[in-house]
């Protein structure tokens, strides 16, 4: 004979009801903290699989912080670029009226006056600092003036390497243009002059009283210029498709970011409607449960002994 | 007449046994261990007819037989295996929910991505102070996390050591005690209630040593028990039906802890079935071990690569960076008995070599000695004292014979940062290179450390020409003077401390320049490459993959126990209730029982009175 209302039996009654409070409370906590993972054990693969998106997500999140400052700083690169360029530009107008034959000697010293003080301007331009207060020009010796006139009164560049990089998927990207990049260099065997050599040759070609040697030296002085003027559109297209890089790269962050942070909710965020609608079901369940353990647990014989 | 009152007589003491037993069951239907008793009534054979007696015809009443055990040898046995099975599965559970709550709030794997990604932000500032700043707060947090993690480790594997002690404590409890039970059994009768009684005892004792052990029994003479560790030929003895029980215990072994077999006189490892607590228990330990030792590997793994890292760049002031990260420690303690209240603080040199035993510091009459654990070299003074490149500093308030020990430890717990300064942060390039902007070749050229590499006497900056015939010609910038030529065919070349390699397609008369980087450079060579360093698979995987799938095993540990215990659970229910079906008191059948004794009492009684009747009716017509 097989008996049924044995100790044992209660106690699996009450195992089972147990089993299901703690199922609840499960649940309940998925609930609470909107999430379905709570530890890794939970489901070890989608846990491993966010562990490494939500790295990505955040890495994603510095890369494009990182963008913006290198951005930052080619935008004020461009824009330091754009003012000597259109220094430049003047420049070339006062070589043009220097050349005139007719001019008058005082007018010309008028001239190289001027042009002295775009020399000034442009030491000025040269040593132009980003929002963070780093030289645009002086690569990656951003602490001093990118140029500094020598003992014989000629501008040296002194900088070296390149600007801080940044690092674009596979690709490095520079954040700045190095000074000899946009002002040339200077060379006494091949006759280069920087930008800065080239205003001082002016400055003298200006007042030089001889007419031809004057003539002369402003014709090179304009061919010089215009060499400028050429390389300083270089530095600019080369700025320019950087930060077009840069947005493009940050635009593909953006994307990448949706995507990921898509995925993340996929496998982390608790779908409410279910899960409160599991809730409701297993309440339903332990109610039951409950209502029929204690029906049964109270019928007893004994009651019907008197 | 006397016939009718001696079967009444036998029939009120028969079923008064068997209320009495019905009665002792209803007390005990919630006694663990308790097995229901039966009783049996049984016909009394009357005697047969002899020369002086009559053949009673009439029978000779009831007899109670003695008190049964209502078991079952097969249920029991396969219920005290679930629980064994259900005892090794949930007690795993437990302790590895325990770890992994522990790698878990640790926190480890979002510090250490926090630190490379201060490392990013630092690359795109690299002169920003701040920057500087939080990525030195957030190696810091990397490295205490791995030592904190690395400590809690330390104390969870001390706590589960201590519960393998306890378990194994209590089984030699419980087999000792089984021990006991036997030699009682074969002195006592069976069948009478103390008998019982010690049956009861056997069965629980049995079920508790399963519980923490697979266990076979086989039983011998009057009740008593051999239990068998495990089963089959091979299967150790744990109790003999005569002696004492066989004790055991938990220790370290070779490859993690592993149970012991009489270990104060021929201790001998023996292998674990896997059932019962004590199992659960080692395949804990052996999973935390594994744990523990990942976590050592990727904590000496993040800190050499760093260290490694730092090394080849160039700080703010233009020198070499230094190891940001100790990877030995010692763990300083008190002596139990110090009277005095003196601090202890120490410090260890760069690639110092402690000895594996530790040191033990000592306050001596007028100073102080530090001595090698194996005693195989010490120091003594009054002032700071240094031995093996620890150098320990004793504050004031000792007492002379305070002691203390330092004790080396290495892996996750003796990660910490080294204090460094903002600015002695290396995230520069150990050298600067720029080509010239006139160079028509499309050639980058490369400087990588070579500590090896001595061509020429260091004066930077040199200058690199491509010169007819593609030969690079190096030559010092101040001077003019030439250093050295090579062929460009991507091969590095050796220079001072560096060497150099050009790739790409150089034109002849372009030129590259290097110089040192010297103080105050923002570039952020070096600092990028600390992306290296966390993209870097050497060893399968990179450091927080790594970290990850050690994490994700254990889960996967975790997740296969939680579906062990679902099933085990289920099963050790059902085997109970089985073995309960036959052996528990079902409190209906027992209230059933009752009544229908009850009623033939009272029918019994009523024989007897009937017999008295019968006598008076006799003696008044005597009378």
């Amino acid at each position: 004979m097989t008996q049924v209302n044995t100790s044992a039996t209660h106690a699996a009654s009450v195992d089972r009801l147990s089993r299901l409070q703690a199922r609840i409370d499960a649940v309940q906590v998925e609930i609470a903290t909107t999430k379905k993972l709570g530890t890794p054990a939970d489901d070890p693969i989608a846990w491993a699989r966010a562990s490494s998106l939500r790295r990505e997500d955040r890495s994603g999140e510095i890369l494009a912080r990182a963008i913006d400052a290198g951005a930052r700083r080619l935008a004020a690169t461009d824009t330091a670029l754009e003012g000597i360029t259109n220094l430049v530009q003047r420049v070339r107008e006062l070589a043009l009226q220097g050349n005139n034959a007719t001019m008058a000697p005082a007018d010309r010293a008028i001239l190289a006056g001027e042009v002295g003080e775009l020399a000034e301007q442009l030491t000025g331009l040269a040593d132009a600092r980003g929002s963070d207060g780093e030289r645009l020009f002086g690569g990656a010796r951003a602490d001093r003036p990118a140029y500094v006139r020598d003992a014989a009164g000629v501008m040296v560049w002194q900088g070296a390497g390149q600007a801080p990089r940044l690092a674009v998927g596979n690709a490095l990207v520079a954040t700045g243009i190095e000074g000899p990049r946009a002002l040339g260099v200077t060379d006494a065997a091949t006759g280069a002059e920087d930008l800065f050599a080239t205003l001082d040759t002016l400055a003298a070609a200006l007042i030089e009283p001889d007419k031809t040697v004057r003539a002369a030296d402003l014709e090179k002085t304009l061919a010089g210029i215009d060499g400028h003027v050429d390389r300083l559109a270089d530095a600019r297209a080369t700025a320019g498709a950087r930060l077009a890089r840069l947005d493009s790269e940050s635009y593909r962050l953006d994307r990448t970011a949706l995507a990921t942070k898509s995925d993340l909710s996929k496998l982390e965020d608790l779908d409410m409607v279910e899960g409160i609608a599991r809730l409701q079901r297993l309440v339903t369940v332990l109610q039951a449960a409950q209502g029929s353990f204690a029906r049964t647990a109270s019928i007893s014989l004994w009651d019907l002994l008197r | 007449m006397t016939d009718l009152l001696g079967l009444g007589a036998a029939g009120v003491r028969a079923y008064q046994a068997a209320l009495v037993v019905t009665g002792d069951n209803v007390a005990n239907a919630d006694s663990a261990g308790y097995v229901r008793r039966t009783i049996a009534l049984e016909a009394r054979p009357g005697a047969a007819g002899t020369p002086t007696s009559r053949d009673n015809s009439g029978g000779a009443g009831v007899v109670a037989a003695p008190v049964g055990r209502a078991t079952d040898a097969l249920k029991l046995t396969a219920a005290r295996g679930a629980s064994g099975d259900h005892a090794r599965v949930a007690v795993r559970g437990d302790w590895l929910e325990r770890l992994q709550t522990l790698v878990q709030s640790s926190d480890l794997e979002a510090r250490i991505a926090g630190a490379f990604d201060a490392g990013t932000d630092l690359a795109a500032a690299p002169t920003s102070l701040a920057a500087r700043q939080i990525f030195i707060d957030r190696l810091d947090q990397a490295a205490t996390g791995f030592s904190g993690l690395g400590s809690q480790l330390g104390r969870l594997a001390s706590d589960l050591d201590g519960a393998l002690a306890l378990t194994a404590d209590e089984l030699n409890d419980a087999t000792a005690a089984l021990a006991r039970v036997n030699e009682e059994l074969r002195r006592t009768q069976s069948g009478s209630s103390a008998a019982n009684g010690l049956l009861d005892s056997r069965d629980r004792l049995l079920a508790e040593i399963a519980d923490r052990v697979k266990i076979s029994v086989s039983e011998g003479p009057r009740g008593t028990v051999a239990v068998r560790l495990g089963s089959g030929a091979g299967a150790r003895l744990l109790v003999p039906t005569f002696g004492s029980a066989v004790p055991v215990a938990a220790r370290a072994g070779p490859s993690g802890a592993e149970l012991v077999l009489d270990p104060t006189h021929s201790a001998e490892a023996v292998r674990l079935p896997a059932s019962g607590r004590l199992a659960g228990l080692l395949e804990a330990a052996a999973r935390l071990a594994a744990m523990r030792s990942d976590i050592d590997a990727l904590a000496d793994r993040f800190a050499t690569s760093v260290n490694d890292w730092h090394a080849a760049g160039a700080d703010a002031l233009g020198d070499p960076g230094t190891p940001l990260f100790a990877t030995q420690t010692l763990l300083l303690s008190d002596g139990a008995a110090n009277a005095g209240t003196a601090g202890i603080d120490f410090e260890i040199a760069d690639g110092a070599t402690l000895a594996p035993g530790g040191y033990r510091l000592l306050r001596e009459p007028g100073g102080w000695s530090l001595a090698r654990s194996d005693g195989s070299a010490s120091v003594t003074g009054t002032g700071p004292l240094s031995l093996d490149g620890v150098t320990v500093r004793p504050g004031a308030g000792a007492a002379t014979g305070d002691s203390w020990t330092l004790l080396p430890a290495g892996g996750a717990i003796g990660l910490s940062l080294r204090p460094v300064a903002a600015e002695r942060l290396a995230l520069a390039d150990r050298y600067l290179v720029d080509a010239d902007p006139r160079n028509a070749g499309g050639a980058t050229l490369a400087v990588s450390i070579d500590a090896a590499a001595a061509a020429f006497a260091p004066a930077p900056p040199y200058a690199v020409r491509i010169a007819a015939g593609g030969i690079a010609e190096i030559s010092d910038i101040a001077t003019g003077t030439l250093l050295a030529s090579a062929a460009v065919d991507g091969t590095p070349i050796a220079g001072a401390g560096f060497s150099i390699t050009i790739t790409g397609t150089p034109r002849e008369g372009d030129s590259f320049r290097i110089d040192v980087t010297g103080a105050g450079s923002n570039d952020n060579g070096n600092i990028r490459r600390l992306d290296g360093v966390r993209r870097s698979a050497a060893g399968g995987s990179t450091l927080e993959a790594g970290l990850d799938a050690g994490i994700a095993r254990l889960a996967t540990g975790i997740a296969e126990t939680r579906r062990l215990i679902d099933t085990a659970s289920a099963v050790k229910d059902d085997t109970a209730r089985a073995a309960d079906a036959v052996s528990g008191v079902d409190l209906d059948r027992e209230a059933a029982e009752l009544t229908r004794l009850q009623a033939a009492y009272r029918a019994n009684a009523q024989v007897i009175a009937a017999a008295r009747a019968l006598f008076d009716t006799l003696l008044q017509v005597a009378g």
